[in-house]
């Protein structure tokens, strides 16, 4: 009947043939990980929450295919200007190699040339009523990634700029990402979560050991959390009152050689999973080979990590 | 049998004139009665006198019914007195006519003179027949045929029909009475052969033997001509009130046979000027470039929250009991207010059969039932129940595919009419109705639902209304007439997606609307109304974070719920005052229409009004053209969210709309008819989200945005008349909007901000066509096809990760809505075949779908960080089959 035609087809508008967010077959950005200069805990972590005059230094987890490796990674700061800012002011003046230091303010790093490190001004909260400190403000850091095709093009040691070099830098080329840094008076200040372990399917695996999968196969992974990495903090309330509540992170899945089900290639189930539903279904692909799994953790206040899982598909 | 004749000249008409004598060939066509008045005419000195009688031979079956009749015939004479021509003005039937004529060509006059000699004059006279004396004295024979007559299908009693009956060569003749009975007397014994024919069925021939002495009875059925001809069904688009109305009707005939509107008179709207096509084939109603909400949906004048259950296939009234259908795209008179759309009106019909019948239909998403009929003493009143029943539910969840997931999506609604049928001088009836749907989302416990932990769990949405209705019109005399509807209603709506988000809203509706016209003279009617609609209402809000404290998405702010209730009352009491001026003479020739709407809103801690001042005017220089124009301000208030989440701190007043129009209305012939309309229409203060937002204090929403809309419509339609029906309907128009946030974005970007764009349905050309045909035993065929300009819509360039949710925001490098759709264009085709048997009937019909195979796009679909796009395809070919059947009892 021409009604339930009609219902069939506006549940199937799934997007075929549309790549998928946990394939990764182009230059990506997939994580970012903020950590405070010399406050690691010995059970909490690496610290993620920094206060006025931290400095905070990043890593990050990106992707590139093998021909079209990514030449940069240009890293911007900068403070919220109001309650409704959502980002930096993206007009960057590039560092050149000739550079000790990126003469723009808000450059932090521009990899490999200068690793990002981010001083926290000391003038970071003022403003902000006391009642509000502890919850703080949220940084803001911009990622480009450029590739290797780009950041050849630069300007070598000694040599003039380009001026044109703006207008041949075209966004498709690019991956550009944001991240938010809490900057507070915490109480209870946040920590990057740690995945150490897995278990497939039944079995707990060292990441860097990694696993055999059979072509075809379907497996169940679960990513494991470095004990006391669901913390409890402190949040005070709109009308004054102090709780405790526990984090509840949640995961990011990426393969290579994905592809769609129908194409036979390896797939997930899904691309999140959400504590405490942490696990995801994977398929091995039909060919054999080495192939990397990553996954990302986010704990929801900014702290985040990720690993690396290597399959050999037999 | 030896009749008498006799013959009675009736009066001699028609003076012979100089014209009219050159034209006594054709005089017969003229009046008989009109007077003689040709200013050159010179008076009738000698009227016409018979000079050879000739006698009509009594037709035998007419003596053997001892009937008598008297046949009026027009004349046409030549100067000689010779009868040239013989036209029957008032048929007597029982062969009474073919006898009078061939005696009045044979008989001769004296002709008529005026001062100049003898002239040609059209003359009319009553041929009588009467029967002998001793014919009347054996007195009337026995009855020796009793019959009855019917319609297949429903078994209406068909009165007033002619039966003719041939025995041994004579001819016999009558007619059925007011309960289809019929009767013949004095029959000779043998074969006798009927032929019944009635207007709109088909010839019905059937042979009896009639025998000495012993009475013949036969139950005689006719089978309708036509397919769906009982009903006639009507979808009005209007303009303006009566008596002023544009109206369009449609038959029950037009509307069953348009593929793809499910015979669904609601849905055929979406075929007429002005309308825009809606995606997916779904009831979305965009008027004249207005959003979907802003058009209003009512049920014998009371307002209903929505018109179609979930998805749009289906309306919440079954179709049986809709008598026709308003469609007021624009410029509506001052009754009708809180809409700057369009309003639709549902009227139920009051018609009811003498006897009950109940109808039955169902595919494979609904079951639904009616019963019909009268009861009552004297069957004093009409009955109509009905009811519906979705089980899609039943089976849609194995087709969602992985374990866990469950989809049930189920609607339900139901009617019940009675109707006072005795009432003669207005109307009074009592009208139940209701409805609900629901669309519940079950997935499996550890199936994420994107990122947010506030989003997981189960969907589920579900809303409901019932009505009460009352409508009592009653007119006291030429002057005066009331029409009052009162209503009590309760609507339900409701939302939940797992723990974190539920909205919940309970409110009784009391409405009221009732008029006065008062027509003290033929050339003014004032029309004093009150519109009232209010009630008590209560609102449950929970949300994972306090909407109003956001001033940013930010995913790593800590949240905290937010739970809030409130209840209250709240009342919209808007009179309105009209008058139907008609300068001259009364007439239609021209109708002026001022009209003044006061509206009002008036909420617990906040209340708002305003004034909607209306005219227009309609002006018919020549029998078959009429020119229209019109203005008006249209108020709406703010609905629903509009209002925000703080009930003390409400900041918004009514939208507005300022739209015009003008236009003319031309009739070729009864069959072809055709009409243009420009209009132009100005909105402001709508309703937008507060882009300046910055603390807690600013206000959620303000009156901020505008919007134009301009264009033209045309139609031309053939009428159902013969075998053809059909139209041509084209819209071409312009809608765009100014600081109004995009639909899918709910913010105005910075570039955007000073720009007027497209609205996100503007559709520049809307082009229907179609038609059907009836075939031959039963069957038709119709098609349509449409073509329909893309919607805009707006491609991104890419996307940019936001690290703290694994999400992308799309950018776009050009302005928003920019780029259009491919154009949409598909043909349909349906054919129909209707079984007719004596207590039921059975229609089955065939319906293809876009069987060119347009691929029409409907909307552009990004993959993860808009580096890729796909269109989602819209509807395939796609051939289904359906079956209605009703049985009388």
């Amino acid at each position: 009947m021409i009604r339930l035609s009609l219902f069939s087809l506006l549940i199937s508008c799934n997007g075929d043939g549309l790549s998928q967010e946990w394939q990764l077959d182009r230059m990506r950005i997939l994580a970012v990980r903020a950590t405070v200069d010399g406050a690691t805990d010995p059970i909490l972590g690496t610290l993620a929450e920094a206060r006025p005059g931290d400095t905070l230094t990043f890593t990050s987890l990106t992707y590139a295919p093998d021909d079209d490796p990514i030449g940069g990674l240009l890293w911007m700061a900068c403070l919220p200007e109001g309650p409704s800012a959502s980002g930096c002011d993206l007009d960057p003046v590039l560092p050149t190699p000739d550079d000790d230091a990126p003469e723009d303010d808000s450059i932090i790093g521009f990899e490999p040339m200068f690793p990002p490190k981010w001083d926290i001004p000391l003038t970071a909260l003022d403003g902000l009523p006391d009642s509000e400190r502890a919850e703080g403000i949220a940084g803001l850091v911009n990622i480009i990634a450029l590739p290797l095709a780009i950041t050849e093009s630069l300007p070598s040691p000694g040599q003039e700029p380009n001026p044109d070099a703006e207008e041949e830098l075209d966004p498709a080329d690019l991956a550009v990402a944001f991240k938010r840094t809490p900057i507070s008076e915490a109480e209870t200040p946040n920590h990057n979560p740690d995945i150490v372990d897995f278990v497939v399917s039944g079995t707990q695996i060292d990441g860097a050991t990694g696993f055999s999968a059979q072509r075809g196969h379907i497996y169940i992974i679960e990513p494991l959390l470095a004990d006391g990495h669901i913390e409890t903090y402190a949040y005070t309330q709109n009308d004054g009152t102090k709780v405790f509540r526990s984090e509840e992170p949640y995961f990011s899945w990426y393969t290579e050689k994905g592809g769609t089900e129908e194409d036979g290639d390896a797939f997930f189930d899904q691309a999140f999973s959400l504590h405490p539903h942490t696990s995801v279904e994977w398929t091995a692909p039909k060919s054999p080979g080495l192939l990397t799994l990553h996954v990302v953790v986010r704990d929801r206040r900014g702290g985040m990590g990720w690993a690396t899982l290597t399959v050999n598909v037999l | 049998m030896n009749p008498r004749l006799s013959l009675l000249i009736a009066g001699l008409l028609l003076t012979a004139t100089k014209a009219s004598a050159q034209s006594l060939g054709d005089g017969a066509t003229r009046p008989p009665a009109e007077p003689p008045q040709a200013p050159e005419a010179l008076p009738i000195i000698k009227t016409p006198t018979v000079r050879t009688f000739v006698q009509a031979e009594y037709p035998a079956g007419a003596s053997a019914q001892g009937i008598e009749a008297t046949v009026r015939l027009a004349i046409a004479l030549d100067k000689t007195g010779a009868v040239t021509d013989v036209r029957i003005d008032r048929p007597a039937g029982h062969g009474f006519d073919e006898a009078a004529i061939a005696a009045i060509k044979q008989m001769h006059f004296e002709p008529a003179e005026n001062a100049d000699g003898p002239i040609g004059v059209a003359i009319s006279f009553d041929y009588k027949f009467t029967l002998s004396a001793e014919v009347k004295a054996t007195g009337p024979l026995p009855v020796n045929l009793d019959g009855h007559i019917r319609r297949m299908g429903d078994r209406t009693t068909m009165a007033a029909v002619n039966v003719k009956l041939q025995i041994n060569g004579i001819h016999f003749e009558t007619s059925t009475d007011k309960e289809g009975r019929f009767q013949f007397r004095g029959l000779p014994s043998g074969m006798a052969f009927s032929t019944v024919e009635a207007p709109g069925h088909k010839t019905e021939r059937q042979s009896f033997r009639i025998k000495d002495g012993k009475v013949t009875t036969a139950n005689l059925w006719l089978r309708p001509d036509t397919q769906f001809e009982a009903d006639e069904m009507m979808i009005i688009e209007a303009e303006r009130p009566e008596p002023d109305i544009t109206r369009r009707t449609l038959t029950a005939k037009e509307i069953q046979r348009i593929p793809g509107t499910f015979g669904d008179p609601v849905r055929v709207i979406q075929n007429l000027p002005g309308t825009a096509r809606a995606p997916f084939g779904t009831g979305l109603v965009v008027v004249r470039g207005s959003n979907p909400e802003d058009t209003a949906f009512y049920v014998d004048g009371i307002r209903v929250p929505l018109i179609y259950h979930l998805g749009g296939l289906v309306s919440i009234i079954n179709e049986d009991l809709v008598g026709s259908v308003d469609y007021l795209p624009g410029g509506f008179g001052v009754e009708y207010g809180r809409a700057t759309g369009g309003v639709i009106n549902i009227r139920t019909n009051q018609d009811y059969p003498e006897n009950f019948r109940i109808e039955v239909s169902a595919d494979i998403l609904d079951a639904s039932a009616v019963i019909k009929g009268r009861v009552g003493k004297n069957k004093k009143w009409g009955l109509t129940a009905a009811g519906r029943r979705s089980y899609l539910d039943a089976f849609i969840t194995p087709l969602a595919g992985r374990n866990g997931f469950n989809v049930k999506p189920y609607w339900w609604d139901y009617q019940v009419k009675l109707d006072d049928l005795e009432k003669s001088n207005g109307k009074f009836s009592i009208l139940m109705l209701g409805f609900g749907d629901q669309l519940y989302f079950g997935s499996p416990g550890d199936f994420a639902q994107g990122t947010d932990q506030s989003t997981q769990g189960d969907a589920d949405v579900h809303y409901g209304a019932h009505r009460i209705i009352v409508q009592h019109n009653h007119k006291f005399d030429d002057t005066i007439t009331t029409r009052l509807s009162p209503s009590l209603g309760y609507d339900t709506v409701g939302f939940g997606l797992g723990d974190a988000f539920s909205f919940n809203q309970w409110s009784w509706i009391m409405e009221f609307r009732g008029d006065v016209l008062w027509t003290p003279t033929p050339w003014f009617t004032l029309r004093p109304g009150l519109d009232v609609l209010g009630g008590p209402y209560r609102v449950d809000i929970t949300l994972p974070f306090d909407p109003e404290a956001m001033t940013t998405f930010d995913p790593i702010e800590e949240r905290e719920p937010f739970v809030t209730s409130f209840d209250g009352t709240f009342w919209s009491i808007d009179p309105f005052l009209e008058a139907w001026l008609k300068p001259i003479d009364g007439s239609d020739t021209l109708t002026l229409i001022p009209g003044i709407r006061f509206n009002t809103l008036v909420l617990p801690y906040y209340n708002i009004s305003s004034i909607d001042p209306r005219f227009s005017v309609r002006y018919s220089p020549w029998e078959n053209t009429t020119f229209k124009a019109g203005s008006g301000i249209y108020h709406q208030p703010p609905q629903g969210a509009d209002l925000g989440f703080n009930e003390t701190d409400i900041r918004v007043d009514f939208e507005r709309s300022w739209a015009s129009e003008i236009g003319v209305e031309h009739r070729v012939s009864d069959a072809i008819e055709g009409d243009i309309t420009f209009f132009y229409k100005r909105l402001d203060d709508l309703i937008v989200e507060n882009e300046d937002l910055q603390t807690s204090a600013d206000p959620f929403f303000v009156n901020g945005g505008q919007g134009r809309v301009r264009g033209m419509e045309l139609m031309v339609r053939h009428n159902p008349v013969g075998r053809f029906f059909g139209w041509l309907s084209y819209t071409l128009s312009s809608a765009e909007r100014y600081k109004v946030p995009l639909q899918s974005q709910r913010r105005t970007l910075p570039s955007e901000a000073d720009e007027w764009r497209p609205f996100e349905y503007d559709q520049t050309h809307i082009f229907v066509a179609l038609g059907g045909y009836d075939l031959p035993k039963d069957w038709g065929v119709s098609s349509r096809f449409r073509y329909v300009t893309g919607n805009p819509h707006t491609p991104y360039d890419g996307g940019i990760y936001d690290i703290d949710t694994g999400g992308y925001f799309p950018y776009q490098t050009g302005d928003a809505l920019n780029e259009r759709l491919p154009p949409f264009y598909a043909l349909d085709l349906r054919v129909d075949k209707r079984y007719t048997f004596k207590h039921w009937w059975l229609e089955t019909y065939v319906d293809l779908l876009n069987i060119i195979h347009g691929e029409n796009p409907e909307a552009e679909e990004y993959n993860y960080d808009y580096t890729e796009s796909t269109y989602v395809q819209g509807l395939p070919f796609i051939p289904s089959i359906g079956f209605r059947a009703e049985y009388s009892f």
